[in-house]
């Protein structure tokens, strides 16, 4: 060989070697970190540490840990969670404290979700396979389950809770219950949350109802006039704003218009609005500081004397639910002096200041053109007013974009446009419910409903519920807990319907709990009593602002409904404990049980003791005979109610005192021997309802 | 024979044991001699592994390389240009060095991947997450794939350019080509296999362009009874969609069917590299002849007697190492060649395990057919076809591709000129056709790439015009023809086939630069133009 070749082949076996020796490096550079810097490694070896040394603390004999991959493998639901494996302490009570990764999972959840059965990914989501940090938080490119935060996890419940309300994660019901009640379902899909009418009120005779200056400024700014209001802000520019409004005014009712214009006394109309309880359910006035005072079940009438036509308003409180079918405004037995009365204590007590001023100071504005009508009819159908509104026979198609999976949609698909959030399904739903127009384009169709963060997360976790990753079995949801919704056929149901107490109260699974529940109103009082409530309506805690409205039920009527309740909102197993044992019962042991408990602290007795429950011993003006708790709820309401308040009513704030069966029967003997000595039992007619109902209690 | 002294050695040795099998006490010998024998097996078993000992001369150098199964694929004397750097480029080395690579790394990963629908993708992340190693396997794979797809291309490059493809080496060049198609199917079947969203989109795109074929049976009335495309995409996906069969076709072809033709098709290769006489070098490269010298007596001089020798040994068409003074000019492949092999091999295997360190290879979302994705790309080297594909699927996916390849594998027997073979580009004259060819592709290519961006192309100015016009006259034909015509200009210009095949070749790879590059950052949803993905349309 020549020297030069010598030479070259001994400079190419130099780097061979040094290749080789290269390449063995790299390899053992990947065995390196394969072995040894995995961050889990360290987490486990801390928690073997911390272990050990409760084991030394508590004198037990320590344990060997494994440092290794730990995973719970879920078969059904096609998944592998190595959470545990840096989350090593999750089931751990000695660890709540810890700080993570360590630490214990909060509250008792594990206990009904077993982690074996269900993992982490199912509710917290996330990357369960990887076993890196933010590749196991989702929180890398190409996985669509980032980590849920906070109290969005409760996005996840709806995978096996298919309830609209789901009681232990309250922010996705009340999100659930806002989808529906702010219109969202009219505009989009959003599977299995469905509205039964629409959000907003019925436009037939808007044109007979309000004024055009009114509506003008109400389709500029709705949020601007009245900010708690549903109507979201559309942003239209001036001239759709009066082509709308020309639109609308041409539905008129024809009665409204051609009945007289007459005038009643305001003074009389302020009794009658005293009597009605209208303020249970709207806002009718400012307290001192300004705040309003009222309900919010109905509509806000601080402003209405300058917006409604008091023709509308005297017809529309003779007969509400013609005007407004599913409206919750109870029909009232008004007089047509009443009506009018009233009509014109609202007109002339909630004036418009703004609007009375521009009255004074512009020309009113011109009824419509042709052109404008048909270009507010165009532009009704284009904002898609019919989904939250019933128009005449129209039927309206959703507008908006389909959400039915929007909570599993790829988050690269989302138009963020240049918006400057973190690109997650989740703060794409927030940014977009908050401000519509901030995410993509200007002509973004959504109006502003000016959501207030705690909604808008509501509402995000809601959206995020609408996923298509769902249980993989029937096995793992929790069944719709089948709704018994309260509508009789009979007379009392129509009796129901017409004063619409389920507007307040709530009867098994319908209704409201602004008043009490009705539900087993048959067992916790009695009918005499019921009776004379129907007829004259008081409260028994000083302290409560709102009370039933004095209806003036017919004497019939009241009957029914009281006989109707004491016999069929009953539930006989209730009352079963109390009749077996109420012979024992020795009422002065009840009255010291009484004084030693110490229950005068919250509960009046003959005009001493305490405003936090109601009165035992009910004086009130209009209700003459008084009623006294032993002539009002019944023993074998009372008993159980001692035993445990909150079975009963679980927003009570009675205390459950504990008492032993015993001390309960004395205690509810003795509260029934607190009977008015005044209170006369009325020889009532018995009604249709209870003769039917008497021979059935006898078997 | 070359190999008698060693071989004389080897039979010596059982009559040594014979002879001493005589001497001992038949009684406890027999005992000892295995307890000699026991301390004697490693170098009785080294011995019987490397049959000679150290190369100590040239000619236990050769048959170093002659008497062992994997290095006797090489000559046992190479030339002294072959070993240049700028003969080769080392760039077969490097490829075959990836495949091996890439045998290996795929190995590991079949014990761990599960080729269903149901299972791959979470056997991808598997292998990811707690596979040890496996992400650095997969990575390894991953960029070996990548690195051979362009090896192949730029050795295709050299070959052509060094005008190798001539006699004897025209079959070769065939071979070659189809080794260059083996690759790129190789390479497409392993990216449907972990079954995320851009396997899943890309293959769909794949697909497509197999039913393409049906553009031109539709034009002519015939699919009803002659659905060539339908068919092609029927055999590649087994349904009508991508879907478990076609994966699992997917997965016998990328680990077995065609792995094993690689195999064979490489051993032809390589044969046939030697059979061909070596790789090719310039005709005037022994006019300057080093010197010998003096008291060099290994090479034995340019004698007849050698010539007979290396003769014997391989019966080689053409001029061969062994003829004339040529011989003088080469070296014993061991250790010249050999260490110059290795240590490339291992300098690429260096930078892979860098790569596989620094980069982790895409695994996007699981594969939803729900979901397209928009722009749904082809691998990189094929998106060169898919931007050829959004104007005419046929003319872009197969009409196209098929006429160069088909032009490419025929060069050697339409270029059949003998001079200046083995030097780069044919000398001087051949560089300047070679930067004209380039000039006017960049031209070309940019051209039309803008025109139809702005302009568009006949279906929009004619809506209603027959897609068979269309399939004929598109930009990728349009391209095809002026390159053709350049080609056969310059042939006449220069009155040189070699110029013509120059120019021809050099166009089709700058087009294929041009096209895969504009395809890959310019094209964005629905296959608009953008300037850069920054400006995509966010919905």
């Amino acid at each position: 060989m020549y020297e030069s070749d010598k030479s070259r082949v001994a400079w190419l076996k130099a780097l061979l070697l040094l290749f080789s020796a290269a390449c063995i490096a790299l390899l053992l550079l990947a065995a390196f970190k394969e072995n040894f810097t995995a961050p889990w490694r360290a987490y486990q070896a801390r928690y073997a540490e911390l272990l050990a040394e409760q084991a030394q603390a508590a004198g037990t004999a320590e344990r060997d840990y494994p440092i290794e991959i730990r995973q719970a493998f879920l078969a059904e639901w096609g998944r592998v969670d190595r959470c545990v494996t840096c989350h090593v302490g999750i089931d751990n009570p000695a660890f709540k404290e810890q700080p993570q990764p360590l630490a214990a999972h909060s509250g008792d959840i594990l206990k009904y979700h077993p982690a074996d059965k269900f993992g982490c990914t199912i509710c917290h989501q996330g990357q369960g396979r990887a076993t890196d940090k933010d590749a196991a938080h989702g929180n890398v490119p190409h996985w669509n389950e980032p980590l849920l935060a906070g109290d969005f996890v409760q996005a996840t419940c709806a995978k096996c809770h298919r309830d609209d309300e789901v009681p232990q994660a309250p922010i996705l019901s009340r999100g659930r219950l806002l989808l529906r009640e702010l219109g969202c379902v009219g505009c989009h899909r959003t599977g299995n949350v469905v509205a039964r009418e629409k959000a907003g009120p019925q436009l037939d005779s808007i044109g007979s109802k309000v004024s055009q200056r009114w509506l003008i400024k109400w389709l500029t700014d709705p949020k601007d006039y009245l900010p708690k209001g549903k109507m979201p802000h559309y942003d239209l520019s001036p001239d759709a704003v009066s082509a709308l409004a020309a639109y609308l005014m041409t539905f008129q009712n024809d009665s409204i218009e051609d009945s007289p214009l007459r005038e009643g006394d305001y003074d009389e109309g302020a009794t009658v609005y005293r009597e009605a309880q209208c303020i249970v359910c709207h806002v009718t006035k400012l307290d001192y500081a300004e705040n309003p005072v009222g309900g919010e079940i109905g509509p806000n009438l601080l402003k209405i004397g300058n917006k409604i036509n008091q023709r509308w308003l005297f017809a529309f409180l003779k007969n509400p639910h013609s005007f407004l079918p599913y409206t919750k405004m109870p029909g009232y037995h008004f007089s047509d002096k009443e009506a009018l009365d009233l009509s014109q204590f609202a007109v002339e007590e909630w004036v418009d200041y703004d609007l009375l001023d521009a009255e004074e100071k512009e020309p009113e504005p011109p009824s419509g053109t042709p052109e404008q009508i048909r270009q507010g009819k165009a532009l009704y159908a284009e904002l898609g007013c019919g989904a939250c509104h019933r128009l005449g026979d129209e039927q309206t198609k959703p507008t908006g974009p389909d959400l039915t999976f929007i909570g599993s949609t790829p988050v690269h698909l989302l138009p963020f446009g240049d918006a400057d959030v973190r690109h997650t399904v989740p703060d794409f739903l927030y940014t977009k419910l908050k401000s519509p127009k901030a995410l993509h384009y200007e002509s973004a169709k959504m109006p502003d409903f000016h959501l207030s963060d705690e909604d808008a997360k509501a509402l995000t976790i809601a959206l995020m519920s609408l996923s298509e990753v769902g249980a993989p079995s029937r096995r793992f949801e929790v069944p719709k807990r089948p709704k018994i919704i309260f509508n009789p056929k009979d007379e009392f149901g129509r009796l129901e319907r017409h004063y619409r107490c389920l507007s307040c109260h709530k009867i098994r699974d319908s209704g409201e709990l602004l008043a009490s529940d009705l539900t087993l109103e048959g067992n916790r009082v009695n009918r005499e009593w019921l009776y004379h409530y129907m007829n004259k309506p008081y409260s028994m805690r000083r302290t409560l602002t709102i009370a039933m409205p004095i209806f003036h039920f017919p004497d019939d009527e009241s009957r029914l409904m009281a006989d109707y309740m004491a016999h069929v909102f009953v539930d006989s197993r209730l009352g079963a404990a109390w009749r077996l044992i109420r012979d024992q019962a020795v009422p002065q042991r009840g009255k010291a049980l009484f004084d030693a408990k110490g229950c005068i602290a919250c509960h009046q007795l003959h005009g001493t003791g305490g405003d936090v429950g109601p009165s035992l011993t009910t004086q009130v003006p209009e209700f003459p005979h008084g009623t006294w708790v032993g002539d009002k709820l019944k023993g074998e309401w009372i008993y159980p109610w001692l035993k445990n308040p909150q079975a009963l009513l679980p927003e009570s704030i009675e205390p459950n005192l504990g008492l032993s069966d015993q001390e309960a029967i004395d205690l509810t003997a003795y509260l029934l021997t607190l009977k008015n000595p005044e209170f006369q039992k009325p020889a009532i007619q018995k009604s249709k309802v209870q003769k039917d109902a008497e021979p059935q209690e006898k078997k | 024979m070359p190999s008698g002294s060693s071989e004389s050695t080897h039979s010596a040795k059982p009559s040594d044991g014979a002879s001493r099998e005589g001497d001992t006490v038949a009684s406890c010998g027999a005992l000892r001699r295995l307890g000699r024998n026991l301390l004697d097996t490693p170098r009785q078993f080294r011995d019987s592994l490397v049959r000679h000992g150290r190369p100590t001369s040239d000619r236990a150098a050769s048959q170093a390389v002659f008497h062992n199964l994997f290095l006797h694929i090489l000559p046992t004397r190479i030339h002294r240009y072959s070993l240049r750097i700028r003969a080769t480029l080392g760039l077969g080395v490097i490829t075959l060095a990836l495949f091996f690579l890439l045998v290996i790394t795929g190995v590991a990963l079949m014990v761990y991947y599960k080729p269903s629908p149901e299972h791959a993708y979470n056997s991808m992340k598997e292998i990811h997450n707690v596979v040890p190693t496996g992400r650095f396997m997969r990575n390894i794979h991953r960029w070996a794939a990548h690195g051979m797809v362009l090896c192949v291309i730029l050795h295709m490059a050299r070959a052509f350019y060094t005008a190798a493809y001539r006699r004897p080496r025209q079959f070769n060049w065939v071979v070659g080509m189809l080794l260059f198609i083996l690759t790129f199917t190789l390479s497409f079947t392993g990216y449907l296999l972990p079954w995320d969203q851009l396997a899943f989109w890309a293959v769909t795109i794949g697909s497509e362009i197999a039913q393409s074929p049906r553009e031109v049976t539709d034009a002519l009335g015939i699919t009803s009874w002659c659905d060539i495309g339908g068919l092609q995409k029927q055999l590649l996906l087994g349904a009508n969609h991508v879907g478990p069969e076609a994966l699992i076709r997917f997965y016998v072809l990328h680990v077995m069917v065609l792995p094993v033709l690689m195999c064979i098709l490489l051993a032809l290769h390589f044969w046939r590299i030697r059979k061909d006489g070596g790789l090719t070098r310039p005709a005037d490269v022994d006019e300057e002849t080093p010197q010998r010298p003096a008291g060099d007596k290994d090479m034995g001089g340019p004698t007849a007697n050698i010539s007979k020798t290396y003769g014997l040994m391989a019966v080689v068409r053409g001029r061969t190492p062994a003829v004339d003074r040529s011989l003088v000019n080469t070296i014993p492949t061991y250790p010249n060649a050999f260490y110059a092999i290795a240590a490339l091999s291992m300098f690429t295997f260096f930078v892979m395990l860098c790569l596989g360190h620094l980069f982790d290879a895409p695994l996007t979302e699981r594969a939803n057919p729900a979901v397209p994705e928009n722009p749904a790309k082809a691998p990189w080297y094929f998106l060169g076809l898919q931007e050829l594909v959004s104007y005419s699927a046929f003319a872009g996916g197969v009409g196209v591709p098929a006429i160069v390849m088909l032009g490419l594998m025929l060069v050697p027997y339409l270029d059949r000129e003998t001079t200046d073979t083995g030097v780069w580009f044919g000398g001087p004259k051949g560089k300047r056709v070679c930067l004209a060819s380039a000039v006017l592709t960049i031209v070309v290519v940019v051209g039309m790439l803008t025109f139809t961006v702005n302009v568009g192309w006949l279906r929009n100015w004619l809506p209603d015009i027959p897609q068979i016009v269309i399939t004929l006259i598109n930009p990728g034909s349009v391209m095809l023809a002026i390159f053709c015509a350049w080609s056969l200009i310059i042939t006449k210009r220069t009155n040189s086939t070699r110029m013509g095949a120059l120019a021809v070749f050099t166009c089709f790879l700058f087009a294929f630069a041009i096209l895969t590059y504009f395809a890959m950052v310019h094209r964005g949803p629905n296959w608009d133009f953008f300037w850069s993905q920054s400006d995509w349309p966010s919905h």
